[in-house]
């Protein structure tokens, strides 16, 4: 098999640690599994977002949120490179020759932190009360760090999320209402060149014989078969 | 993923030749029509398809409009939309409201010939000066262009809305066959993102027709009955990924052998 092709995003990742069986399925074999119907919401808050902070970032970088949370940061100044790195087809990406794989991520965002420090800026909307930062958020914020030090930039080893929460105290008018939160990450690139390489060599060995235990996907088909 | 899910479930199965009703929801009913040995498999061997991720933002437009719609419920008002469209109507004040929108109670009815309870839980109902109700369901979406009822898929929001008109009437409550969708659709072309999503509201109205249902539910009992799994629906998504994945996994086993 060529692995020319193999493009691994911090999604491919989470699956490959969530179940093997179904990371090697979907890049294998392009069986993936069924999508569910699209966040429609999510996307606009998204592209409300991505609208807003640019308009500031033309207008020399600072925004409300980042000065009311005394983030010491501006909105990354090159928007053409950031446009790059929001397109799905092209993305925050680094190749590696020896693995002949790509690992890609695709950004919401990027701060920039003075003296050439980038971070990557994540937005995360929810109607869920309480803001949750999960294992994928963490993951994903240390692929992004380590693309931009792969492509050269120096990283103050931060992650930032804008977490929108629904404020369901507030009356509806035709409006959703939020409330907005920042969370700072430290982020940590150091593991993320090894469990790439593993990934990319897992997927040139055989299929694992079973779904990890815990693969909700694994266990309807096994209960599934067994009828 | 964080949730539950439980593979192989014991609560919520059919035992053919079982004395107590059956309890069979909207969204099952929908489940039976998109794909019958789906549905099979969930409410006859107890394996559900996995859940996706909740829509939690959905659930809090919902949860928000109902508050509005309270608002008038209680003032015996009618809503401001309802006069743009000119809609006749104030929400329906009715001690069973809270039940009728809880998914673990909704409205009931059972069913004689087959002893299947059907139920669903409504958004809300609407009623005009002559008595009648008219069955509200909320959407919210974010699309360019203008909502409508058009597309294939949106059958499941017309089957939603037959369904629980069918069971407002069993209740013996006069329903229009008119209901409405209260379909919010998310701006994208907003100036400046603050801290909320502004939606254009749009009502739609439709008119149901609820000949079907009573059929559908023989064919679900007849289903539930039969000692084989049915075929799959061939545009299955779910069928389909089954398929291929368990071939997949086949070859492996033999591989090894």
């Amino acid at each position: 098999m060529s692995n020319q092709k193999i493009k691994i995003s911090p999604k491919a990742l989470n699956l490959y640690f969530e179940c093997p069986l179904c990371f090697w399925l979907e890049k294998n074999k392009r069986i993936k599994r069924p999508a569910p119907f699209p966040y429609e919401l999510n996307t606009e808050v998204d592209e409300l977002l991505k609208q807003d902070f640019d308009k500031h970032r033309v207008r020399g970088g600072s925004h409300p949120l980042l000065e009311a949370n005394n983030i010491p940061a501006e909105l990354f100044q090159n928007q053409k490179l950031l446009d790059e790195w929001r397109d799905n087809s092209r993305g925050l990406r680094y190749y590696d020759e020896k693995l002949g794989a790509t690992l890609f991520g695709v950004v919401d965002d990027i701060l920039d932190f003075g003296q050439g420090k980038l971070a990557p800026f994540d937005y995360k909307s929810t109607g869920k009360s309480v803001v949750k930062i999960y294992d994928r958020f963490q993951l994903q914020m240390d692929v992004y760090t380590y693309l931009l030090e792969k492509s050269g930039y120096s990283t103050p080893r931060k992650g930032i999320l804008a977490f929108y929460v629904v404020d369901k105290e507030n009356s509806f008018e035709d409006k959703l209402p939020f409330r907005k939160e920042i969370h700072i990450i430290d982020t940590d690139p150091s593991y993320i060149q090894k469990v790439f390489k593993e990934a990319v060599e897992f997927l040139q060995k055989a299929a694992p014989k079973e779904h990890s235990p815990e693969c909700m996907f694994g266990k309807w088909l096994e209960k599934s078969a067994r009828n | 993923m964080s949730y539950f899910y439980n593979p192989k479930r014991i609560y919520g199965v059919f035992k053919p030749g079982q004395v107590a009703s059956f309890k069979i929801s909207r969204s099952k009913i929908d489940l039976f029509l998109q794909c019958p040995r789906c549905f099979y498999m969930d409410r006859r061997l107890g394996v559900a398809r996995p859940p996706g991720f909740p829509f939690n933002l959905n659930n809090a437009v919902d949860t928000l409009l109902k508050k509005e719609f309270d608002i008038h419920r209680i003032a015996k008002s009618s809503h401001p939309l309802m006069k743009e469209y000119n809609i006749d109507a104030v929400p329906f004040q009715h001690e069973k409201m809270d039940d009728w929108r809880n998914v673990r109670k909704g409205i009931q009815y059972i069913h004689k010939p087959t002893n299947l309870l059907i139920m669903g839980a409504i958004d809300d109902a609407w009623v005009n000066p002559k008595g009648e109700l008219y069955i509200v369901d909320y959407k919210a979406t974010s699309k360019n262009g203008e909502v409508t009822l058009d597309a294939p898929w949106q059958i499941t929001y017309k089957r939603q809305m037959e369904v629980y008109q069918w069971l407002f009437r069993k209740n013996d409550f006069k329903v229009s066959d008119i209901g409405y969708f209260v379909y919010c659709n998310g701006k994208a072309d907003k100036k400046a993102f603050d801290k909320k999503i502004e939606f254009d509201i749009k009502v739609i109205p439709y008119k149901g027709n609820t000949n079907w249902i009573e059929q559908t539910i023989l064919d679900i009992h007849k289903c539930l009955n039969q000692k084989d799994i049915p075929e799959m629906n061939p545009d299955c998504d779910y069928c389909r990924y089954r398929k291929v994945a368990a071939q997949e996994s086949y070859k492996f086993l033999k591989k090894r052998k």
